[in-house]
């Protein structure tokens, strides 16, 4: 079964998380309301975080 | 109100494929970094979200570091030249190894194309015009490296596996160029 439907999840410092975990269908141990930036402050990855703030 | 659809990427660029290429190349390396987060994988398939991350990093640091140059010189002013002495007359024969000539110093311009040109190429431009720090450059030959480890036809070893901080410096000396060619506009 193919879970995957339609785009992936915009790589935007504002997306839900629960866009990321209903889309792969896994959890991330994610608050699902939770942004991808108060996500990745929490898990400390930096380097992701500051990477998308440069494109942004 | 703006939501995360309306957020502008790369806006920096004013190409609409450019920009489009960089943003679905972003949306791959944040989903694939996410899912290396994820236990619901095993060890090796996280290693292989982080080497695809990896590999993105460094298309996209090449496609931005493209744009950059492109901004500021032609094909014809990166395109280096050959000097080399050509032999117009044999004269005399000294020996077998030896013989004195007449010749002329000549110049041959190479051809370039920005199509065609790699990361490789464009740090080694980016020096030759100094237009991007030193500093920078030596990040970006090691993300070239650390990529060039797809071409596992060469590799003398076994490819370990690749870790949080390959991709965390991956991400970083993208975060890097594209911070540095922004503020040079």
């Amino acid at each position: 079964m193919n879970i995957y439907e339609g785009e992936p999840p915009k790589a935007s410092l504002q997306t839900p998380m629960r866009e990321f975990q209903e889309y792969h269908n896994v959890s991330l141990g994610a608050d699902p309301e939770e942004t991808l930036e108060s996500f990745l402050i929490r898990k400390g990855d930096s380097a992701l975080l500051g990477y998308l703030r440069a494109i942004q | 109100m703006d939501g995360p659809m309306n957020v502008q990427e790369f806006d920096f660029i004013e190409d609409p494929v450019l920009r489009g290429n960089l943003e679905r190349v972003s949306s791959h390396i944040t989903n694939l970094r996410l899912l290396a987060l994820s236990e619901t994988y095993p060890p090796q398939e996280r290693s292989s979200f982080r080497k695809t991350v990896i590999i993105y990093a460094a298309a996209q640091i090449e496609a931005v570091l493209l744009w950059y140059i492109k901004q500021q010189k032609t094909e014809e002013e990166c395109a280096s030249v050959e000097q080399f002495f050509r032999v117009d007359q044999h004269i005399y024969q000294l020996s077998s190894r030896e013989r004195i000539v007449r010749g002329s110093d000549v110049s041959k311009q190479q051809k370039f194309k920005f199509h065609n040109v790699n990361l490789a190429q464009l740090v080694y431009l980016c020096q030759r015009f100094e237009i991007i720090p030193k500093e920078l450059a030596s990040h970006i030959q090691e993300v070239r490296k650390l990529r060039n480890r797809q071409h596992i036809g060469g590799l003398e070893i076994i490819d370990k596996d690749y870790t949080d901080e390959d991709v965390a410096f991956a991400l970083r000396v993208s975060e890097e160029v594209i911070e540095y060619v922004k503020c040079q506009r």
